[in-house]
């Protein structure tokens, strides 16, 4: 296998397996750039 | 490819911050306690007026504005209104202005250059909520990273699917990355 062949494929593989970091780092981005939506609201479980 | 060649600064700026951020208690050891240290760089008089009624972001901005540093800053003033701390957000030397009304004085401190609070302001620099074009300028530039990301999460997957002799392999590679992903949502 070629330097050039084993390069691409590293890249590929790679890239497949962190797909779902890719996703949520660009998608929790837009969220962290504009102020979309409200702060999560609390709800009382236990209160002793 | 092109978006990749242009993004590059942004993605090497995100990738090596990352870093850094991720391994924090390396950097604060290495720098001796604190990530970043004050150096006084003058201290001088103020006598500035403000108008009845001024608020904290007023009064920065009219100290900032008399200084010759405006820009994007935040601000805090402690109860009593005993002082007045400015911080302005310079990527490259930031600073911390602390005005004194009881003894009229201007204490204007600069942070030393460090790699590590740098590119971290880098990263956490961001946002729409502020008045500066050149600030908004780099939301768009971020907003166009952001989408380059998910761009190229689509054309991968994409240009993946058409390479019919990596189609096994690369499922196998995806569902382990989906499946270690998983765990850790639902375990840390």
């Amino acid at each position: 296998m070629t330097f050039d062949k084993f390069n691409r494929r590293i890249h590929l593989y790679s890239a497949l397996v962190l797909v779902p970091w890719f996703l949520i780092y660009g998608f929790s981005a837009i969220y962290f750039t504009r102020p979309i939506g409200h702060a999560p609201k609390w709800t009382v479980r236990i209160d002793r | 490819m092109y978006i990749a060649l242009v993004l590059t600064p942004w993605m090497l700026i995100y990738g090596i911050s990352t870093i850094l951020m991720n391994h924090r208690a390396f950097f604060k050891k290495h720098y001796g306690g604190d990530l970043v240290r004050w150096i006084k760089d003058k201290e001088q008089p103020y006598g500035g007026r403000f108008s009845a009624g001024a608020g904290a972001p007023m009064m920065a901005e009219q100290i900032l504005r008399d200084l010759h540093l405006e820009g994007n800053y935040y601000t805090n003033l402690s109860k009593a209104s005993r002082k007045l701390t400015i911080f302005r957000n310079d990527l490259v030397t930031p600073r911390r202005i602390t005005y004194t009304p009881a003894d009229g004085k201007l204490l204007i401190e600069k942070q030393e250059f460090r790699a590590q609070p740098f590119f971290e302001r880098l990263h956490r620099r961001r946002g729409y909520e502020n008045r500066y074009m050149l600030d908004t300028a780099w939301a768009v530039s971020v907003d166009l990273a952001i989408f380059g990301i998910l761009f190229w999460i689509a054309s991968g997957l994409w240009m993946w699917w058409e390479l019919k002799v990596t189609r096994r392999a690369g499922v196998a590679c995806a569902l382990a990355g989906l499946a270690i992903f998983t765990l850790f949502v639902f375990t840390i």
